[in-house]
């Protein structure tokens, strides 16, 4: 398990923890006295929309999670970022690193009762790097080949040992059974077949996902008799559903945040958890245009921008500002490179060292005939972008450069961003708990098939796969502090912050483990372990 | 009759062609999210997969086809049948409009005409002024106070969704759940149109009370409440007819604004979320059912047109008022 959180940024996130809320573990003590685990209950989560349940394609965050109850993964992730064994019950690396072999667990079936085999693994991984099936296959760059000795062991042999060896293993294991004809096949992304904790039941489109215990998962069935995910587009909506008790979980608007946060009955019936979440907001600018090329430029936007002073006035203090991709919860964050500060004249400095010095008498900006004017785009229905982008658009105007904002739906934004046909854009990276950043930085479109923005640094290339295949922390974390340094100076994207995320999960459900960096959902076994007291069950009988 | 047939293929065409332009379709065919770009070899198989590479025109022609066979494919999302998605949805939505303007119509017409026979009085002008007040005031707010009120503060009634009670209930006490979430939107879909139709009744039969043939009539010793009822409101029911035909149409169109507050699956969401999620084939088979639905409509005013007044006759009639 190469693969750990410093400890400096799990005590960060835990200390974030425990000033934001109170610890979720008090209420755990409480619990006991009801107690011992029993079966029962049912936990309805909100979804804006119904995702696709297509396992092999799905990157959005909702078919992440029904894949993560409906199916299994060969590891997982722990409550801490670190690595758990899942179907896999040991591996175990050999060769220098070149060769990881996994032990799979006996005796695991389909929810269809055909049995679980190496040869699914093998199934899966076929199927993700064939290009045909439209899956994301990036993450496998490193591995040479894949191999099924027996029906219980899997072996994965690599070209150069990576520190990704583990993490690409995460991926939701698909039935091989299952497989003829892929599209029409029995497995169906509107019928979905898994071996994990929960059973798929059925979805309707823009109502529900219903899912049900799988009293034969190998770990045992799980204390709740189901999972329910629905729909409710409206977020205000969601959090006032919660509060009258039609669902269990929600996030709670920020807006919301200093009212419901002081009301005693609030905390006394929900357990509320807060962390700052894996995922960073970022203005990229087009480094292949004339306007962006210069780091200094670059940098002068991202010193122009009151990142803190956005989050404290707009978020009530609901995120950090990011110095680079390395969240404070990542192997190797280096605290000591810190976000550069809000600093116009040292932005109106750099500008003017790049050659773009003000002219009177409008006050823009110029470098010979050409005047600094840009277009920001940013998607639509999403308040806080625009936000953002009007106070980007204040605070360059004060230094004479024009930004104009240009809202796009979001496939139409993707489209633009895919065809480098764009000055700046807002958005934002779900970031995932390996820290290494080549697909958004490396220059190579192979390696770093997100860099969109055109960065190309061969001393930034060069950290960045030194860092992939050091499989010496100490190395690698020597490695990761000159690549946040270098972010730093580049300013590749200006970085804007990690959003602390509140929710708030209904008080009866019991042993409820917080994450530092992720929701109460995500680890494993996670919400496999929660249940509800007898006296407190509130959804009982058939869904 | 027939000269529906051109008019439908020019909307479904339009449809085709302005889908066509709409930038995005490869995105999210390969669901792309932010910080994953797909491959260009990534796209190029989708587009073999979905035969995007043919030409419009035979990918259109391939489409009519199928829709003469009311075949309208699988939505690109969920990979299920459009027409089951349709089906569902469309009841749904069916369900809160129809009862939203029954609720509208059942107020909105005894208040109008009663205004109307008491033109200029001061419970008129009150009335004029608080149904001005209320078409002003938007539905979504109405919505967003009322949810506060009813189910956050009070608990009466449910404050979002379609049902709350699994399907192995007893039937009767399904029906009294969806009765209850139907309240609030209802409430405020009917609230939106029945300041509108108020007005709107009021000033055809006020229209009416002032014509020659009320004054003869109110000349032959007929008393108020016939002459406002039997004569002037009889005859102010050939405009709402045509309003009423102009309604059909919406009555599927679903409210988005509604619809994502009270989250109800309807017409509305779908149709605004298979277009975000460039899901062709549940965008085009919803354009068609709103263009098949406007022109039963107006064809529908037409039946009753010959009902509120006999004068009105049907030979010929359908295929002037239709072209």
């Amino acid at each position: 398990m190469r693969l750990r959180t410093t400890r400096a940024g799990c005590l960060l996130a835990l200390a974030l923890l425990l000033v934001g809320c109170q610890s979720p573990t008090a209420q755990r003590t409480d619990s006991a006295a009801v107690g011992h685990p029993v079966d029962g209950d049912r936990l309805v989560i909100p979804i804006i929309s119904t995702p696709s349940l297509d396992f092999l394609t799905c990157t959005d965050a909702w078919c992440l999670l029904v894949a993560h109850f409906v199916t299994d993964s060969l590891v997982d992730e722990g409550e801490n970022l670190e690595t758990v064994p899942r179907i896999a019950s040991s591996w175990e690396f050999s060769e220098q690193d070149r060769v990881l072999t996994f032990h799979l667990r006996e005796g695991v079936r389909w929810h269809d009762g055909a049995p679980f085999t190496s040869r699914d693994v093998l199934f899966t991984y076929r199927r993700t790097i064939d290009p045909a099936s439209g899956a994301r296959a990036d993450q496998f760059q490193d591995v040479q080949e894949v191999a099924a000795p027996d029906d219980f062991t899997v072996k994965v042999r690599f070209r150069q040992p990576t520190v990704l060896a583990l993490d690409m293993w995460k991926v939701p294991l698909l039935p091989e059974h299952l497989s003829e004809g892929v599209r029409e096949a029995p497995n169906s992304p509107s019928h979905p077949i898994g071996t994990g904790p929960f059973r798929f039941v059925r979805s309707e489109r823009g109502r529900e996902i219903v899912l049900e215990a799988n009293p034969d998962y190998f770990l045992g069935r799980p204390y709740l008799d189901g999972m329910i995910f629905r729909v409710i587009p409206a977020p205000a909506t969601q959090f006032q559903a919660l509060l009258t008790g039609e669902t269990d979980w929600s996030s709670i608007p920020a807006a919301e945040w200093p009212k419901q946060s002081s009301r005693p009955e609030f905390r006394k019936q929900f357990q509320i958890f807060e962390y700052p979440a894996l995922f960073l907001h970022y203005i990229g600018w087009n480094e292949r245009g004339p306007l962006f090329s210069d780091a200094r430029v670059r940098q002068a936007m991202t010193l122009a921008l009151d990142r803190q002073g956005f989050v404290n006035k707009v978020f009530h203090g609901a995120g950090i500002a990011a110095a680079g991709t390395f969240h404070p919860g990542h192997f190797g964050f280096d605290p000591a490179v810190r976000p550069l500060p809000y600093d116009p004249e040292k932005a109106a400095k750099l500008l003017d060292e790049a050659g773009w010095r003000l002219t009177l008498p409008q006050g823009v900006r110029r470098r010979g005939n050409r005047v600094f004017r840009f277009t920001l785009l940013i998607f639509q229905g999403d308040p806080m972008q625009q936000q953002i982008a009007s106070l980007l658009a204040d605070s360059l105007g004060r230094l004479g450069v024009q930004m104009e904002i240009k809202v796009l739906d979001f496939p139409a934004l993707l489209e633009r961003m895919h065809r480098h046909d764009f000055e700046a854009v807002l958005s934002g990276w779900a970031l995932s708990s390996n820290p290494d950043p080549t697909a958004l930085l490396h220059s190579d479109p192979v390696l770093g098939p997100s860099n969109y923005v055109g960065y190309s640094n061969t001393e930034m290339d060069r950290l960045l796969l030194d860092g992939r295949h050091a499989t010496d922390p100490g190395k690698r974390r020597e490695i990761y502090r000159r690549l946040q340094e270098l972010q730093s100076r580049d300013q590749p994207y200006t970085f804007l912050f990690f959003p602390v995320v509140r929710v708030a999960l209904d008080g009866r459900f019991r042993d409820v483990r917080a994450s530092p960096v992720a929701s109460p959902l995500k680890p494993y076994p996670g919400p496999l372990r929660w249940y509800v007291p007898t006296q407190l069950q509130k959804r009982t009988g058939p869904s | 009759m027939l000269s529906a047939v051109p008019t439908l293929l020019g909307i479904t065409l339009v449809t085709f062609l302005l889908l066509e332009i709409l930038p995005g379709r490869e995105m999210a065919l390969a669901r792309a999210g932010e910080g994953n770009l797909p491959s260009r070899e990534m796209l190029d198989r989708l587009r073999q997969t979905y035969h995007l590479d043919d030409p419009v025109s035979t990918r259109y022609f391939h489409w009519l086809i199928r829709l003469c066979r009311w075949d309208l494919g699988e939505s690109l999302l969920d990979q299920r049948p459009v027409n089951e998605t349709l089906r569902v949805t469309a009841a749904r939505t069916l369900a809160l409009n129809l009862l939203a303007l029954s609720l509208a119509l059942a107020i909105a017409v005894p208040l109008g005409t009663r205004w109307a026979a008491s033109a200029g009085s001061r419970r008129d002008r009150l009335g004029s002024v608080l149904m001005y007040l209320l078409y002003a005031f938007p539905g979504f707010a109405a919505a967003l106070i009322l949810q506060n009120l009813f189910a956050v503060r009070w608990g009466m009634l449910p404050l979002q969704g379609v049902t709350s009670l699994p399907s192995s209930a007893p039937l009767f006490s399904r029906g009294l759940d969806l009765a209850a979430h139907l309240v609030l939107p209802v409430v405020c879909l009917a609230y939106g149109s029945l300041a509108y139709l108020a007005r709107f009744t009021r000033a055809n039969v006020l229209e009416g009370l002032h014509s020659h043939y009320v004054d003869a009539a109110r000349a032959r010793g007929i008393g108020e409440g016939d002459l406002v009822w039997r004569h002037a409101f009889r005859n102010a029911l050939v405009p709402m007819v045509t309003l009423l035909g102009a309604l059909v149409p919406a009555l599927l169109g679903g409210s988005i604004l509604i619809e994502t507050i009270f989250s109800w699956p309807g017409m509305g969401r779908l149709y605004f979320e298979s277009l975000q999620n460039r899901d062709y084939p549940v965008v085009l088979a919803l354009t068609v059912v709103s263009a098949l639905l406007t022109l039963a409509g107006s064809l529908l005013a037409d039946f009753f047109y010959c009902i509120a007044d006999p004068r009105v006759e049907m030979e010929g009639g359908f295929h002037d008022q239709l072209s």
